[in-house]
């Protein structure tokens, strides 16, 4: 049986895995979008809303989360389909400024003094990990299929893409919706592993804790992830206690020096195709040296 | 003899990666004339010129300016040493106005930039006239002539030009090409590289045909435009 | 009315220090093609350096002064060589989250070392705040006055600068052309270098205002600077000069006059609101993007 914390943090693992494949999707076609971050407030807060005030079932919750979250993903998407590049990534950060405060200003969402005490699920973890397989799932199939190979000509060179008959911005409105989903759904697990969120949850440092998470692990791929965030969220928990009020100078550290050295993160486009072919060669040469 | 030329290369090696653009080429610019190279897109005339820049590394050889070895030299330390370029599509800096550029031309020139600035305005006084204008609004030919001028105000010691005919009307071309004779019989060094091999071969002294990245023919510019693989390969038949 | 104008000439100073900071960072976009989204943040580690000063030395303003303008171009010179393998390859979104991580590397370290992370206030000597001047009924602080005197002086100092010099002309070069730029050449490293310079220069002047207007930092100042300065880039045009110039004084009145006659509940959400939309509306910035 595993310790309370070890869930704990093993349930966050989930949660920020989710956020960060959010970020990942609109990456591909070469935007930051931050809007990720706003999603995942809308999830949380929709989340612990439904399950302590109606009552609603786990994945209920889950599901009126992802739902909310690709409608109000979606229509600010609609108009970031006309922006790209820094301005994309400064617009939607202003959507971060705009959730915080209109949540602190929604008395029935707790304003300032945020929502607390929802309610406790059973089997969190397993849930989580079902959520994180099923949309490491989704988003594998989503790579690797006609629209995945969309947003990466996108993210290539927008222009060329478009040449090639790619409506640039339905696809950025798709993978901003797609980018909310998985913003809102790790939000709703982080809520209801932390049982209490506040709007201050969902502001810059979260915003940093991703971006550090992306650039870490790797943006083009997306099993990055799987290293960069147990590694960077045990941070805290694994240093001793005198450095760990430095967390988040050691995360902006870290992303500066990630930055300068080594731009496609610890996991690369190509290394996933390096160790399956090291393992074909281990093994039975059978299996073909795929592609990543 | 080696200390007399303006320029010499050789030995040169430039790669991308594994492709190498120009092999093994040895060059000499010696004071006073007009050099040409001449080839087809892609024979290694603009990489060579940029090795000589220091903007493409070289991979081996040695490019030698006036007695230096300028090969590891920056960009910057090469056109201060007095080796000026006037850019492949005449580089304009578009939104800029035509005396900025001019001005940016004499960015190393030690002292007053002034008589070489009246100078290049007696050349071409239609420059005088737009010195207030946005580069970018002027005709081709006159961007070309803003280009030149604006490598002149370093009053360099050689030239290098890279496809100065592109994209001009003929009339044009045989301007710039007289203007550019007229500037050596006053004492300035030129290599330029050309598609237009035909005209290149009429104005200039010597001649060098590149063809993917090494040379496969120099000598006088009369004896190449004579020479009848030359005509055949270059100068369209006969 | 007489309030009106005193709280119109407050917006005007705040509104001159962001000018400060638009033309600042534009100068970086000029220089390198980066959004240095940090450099409200060696703003504020410069005020924070001033303050640190004054407390060691018994409030020593000449020598504050000096050591405010000295460390933040240092701070900005700093952080040259840290973007520049990414402004080579020209990738932005990469620079704006390097800034980011530089922003919150400042921002922690200034909540750890400095007062405790509480507001960091500085004595009346230094901000000349307790000289009022009054014309009729109007009445309002000498240091507005003299903060918006040093921004017009400073903004027209810089844009000679950038007109008029031989090293302003090759900056402006260098921003239109780089490939172009080279072959005349102008150094990279060099000019770069001078670039980051004179915007840490402009940096520590801007920290010296700020002390005189707001009178005291805090931690989270640089993000607020930093989004404000940011927004402000995108609303007049990433490198656009005199359009930053301008809707950095309008938003400074704005502000002022949101914060005096408006309810405050929703004016955040309704301010970043209007911004998001007009940047959506205007990619390219109310008055165009400039080289």
């Amino acid at each position: 049986m595993l310790s309370t914390s070890m869930t704990l943090y093993l349930i966050f693992c989930c949660a920020f895995i989710l956020l960060v494949w959010g970020a990942l999707v609109p990456f591909r076609a070469g935007l930051l979008y931050n809007g990720t971050v706003y999603c995942m407030a809308v999830g949380g807060y929709f989340a612990a809303f439904a399950a302590k005030e109606l009552g609603w079932p786990f994945f209920l919750c889950v599901l009126g989360a992802a739902v909310v979250g690709a409608i109000l993903g979606f229509l600010p998407a609609l108009g970031f389909s006309r922006t790209s590049g820094v301005v994309t990534a400064v617009a939607s950060m202003a959507l971060i400024f705009i959730i915080q405060s209109v949540i602190r200003n929604l008395d029935f969402l707790g304003g300032t003094r945020g929502i607390r005490g929802i309610p406790k699920v059973e089997h969190l973890l397993l849930y989580s990990v079902i959520l994180v397989i099923l949309l490491g799932a989704f988003l594998y199939r989503l790579n690797h299929s006609k629209l995945g190979r969309a947003l990466e000509a996108i993210g290539t060179d927008a222009d060329m893409a478009t040449t090639l008959g790619i409506n640039v911005k339905k696809m950025t409105v798709f993978s901003l919706t797609i980018s909310s989903i998985y913003g809102a759904v790790s939000g709703a697990v982080y809520a209801f592993n932390m049982r209490t969120i506040y709007p201050e949850t969902f502001g810059f440092s979260l915003l940093l804790s991703v971006m550090t998470m992306l650039f870490v692990g790797g943006r083009y791929t997306q099993w990055g992830v799987f290293v960069s965030v147990p590694l960077l969220w045990g941070l805290p928990q694994w240093v001793p206690a005198s450095i760990n009020s430095f967390t988040q100078i050691i995360y902006g550290v870290i992303l500066v020096v990630i930055l300068m050295a080594r731009p496609e993160g610890i996991i690369t486009r190509e290394l996933p195709g390096k160790i399956k072919r090291l393992f074909a060669r281990g093994g039975e040469a059978r299996v073909p040296a795929g592609r990543s | 003899m080696e200390q007399t030329n303006v320029l010499n290369v050789e030995g040169l090696s430039v790669c991308y990666g594994p492709i190498c653009a120009v092999r093994k080429i040895d060059l000499q610019v010696r004071p006073g004339e007009i050099v040409a190279l001449i080839g087809a897109n892609g024979a290694g005339k603009s990489t060579l010129i940029n090795a000589v820049l220091g903007l493409q590394r070289a991979k081996s050889g040695t490019i030698t300016f006036l007695g230096q070895d300028i090969t590891r030299w920056k960009t910057e330390k090469v056109v201060a040493a007095g080796i000026s370029v006037v850019p492949e599509g005449r580089g304009m800096l578009a939104d800029m106005t035509v005396l900025e550029n001019l001005q940016l031309g004499a960015y190393h020139h030690k002292g007053d930039y002034g008589p070489m600035l009246e100078k290049v305005f007696s050349y071409f006084p239609i420059l005088n006239d737009r010195k207030t204008q946005k580069a970018g609004t002027l005709s081709g030919g006159e961007q070309q002539m803003l280009a030149i001028s604006r490598a002149l105000m370093g009053e360099p010691r050689l030239v290098l030009l890279d496809e100065p005919s592109l994209a001009l009307s003929p009339a044009y071309v045989d301007k710039i090409f007289r203007f550019l004779v007229e500037m050596k019989r006053q004492g300035l060094t030129i290599l330029l590289s050309e598609q237009n091999a035909r005209k290149a071969l009429q104005y200039a002294d010597r001649g060098y045909v590149l063809d993917l990245g090494v040379t496969v023919m120099e000598g006088p510019a009369r004896q190449l435009a004579d020479d009848p693989e030359v005509r055949r390969a270059y100068l369209g038949g006969e | 009315m007489e309030s009106f104008i005193a709280q119109i000439i407050v917006g005007l100073a705040t509104g001159g220090i962001y000018a400060l900071l638009v033309l600042g960072m534009n100068l970086l976009v000029l220089v390198r093609n980066i959004v240095h989204h940090s450099y409200s943040h060696i703003v504020v580690l410069t005020m924070a350096m001033g303050w640190l000063t004054l407390t060691h030395t018994g409030n020593n303003i000449p020598l504050c002064i000096v050591v405010m303008l000295v460390s933040a171009i240092v701070f900005t010179i700093a952080t040259e060589p840290l973007f520049r393998p990414l402004s080579v390859r020209g990738a932005d979104l990469e620079t704006v989250t390097l800034a980011m991580g530089i922003g919150i590397i400042i921002t922690e370290f200034i909540s750890k070392y400095i007062n405790g992370g509480a507001n960091f206030a500085f004595p009346d000597a230094m901000t000349g705040r307790q000289n009022t001047i009054n014309i009729g009924l109007i009445s309002f602080s000498a240091a507005n006055i003299v903060t918006l005197v040093c921004c017009a002086v400073v903004a027209v100092a810089l844009m000679w600068f950038l007109f008029k010099s031989k090293e302003g002309r090759a900056i402006r070069a260098m921003a239109q052309n780089l490939r172009v730029a080279r072959m005349l050449g102008i150094p990279f490293g060099r000019t770069g270098v001078l670039g980051f310079g004179i915007a840490g220069l402009l940096a520590g002047i801007i920290a010296i205002l700020c002390i005189m207007t707001l009178g005291a930092g805090s931690p989270a100042l640089g993000d607020t600077f930093a989004v404000k300065a940011i927004i402000l880039m995108l609303f007049a045009g990433m490198g656009n000069l005199k359009g930053g110039l301008l809707s950095a004084l309008f938003m400074g009145v704005v502000e002022a006059m949101a914060l005096a006659y408006l309810p405050g509940r929703w004016t955040e959400a309704v301010f970043y609101g209007v911004i998001m939309l007009v940047i959506i509306w205007k990619p390219n910035g109310l008055f165009g993007k400039q080289h």
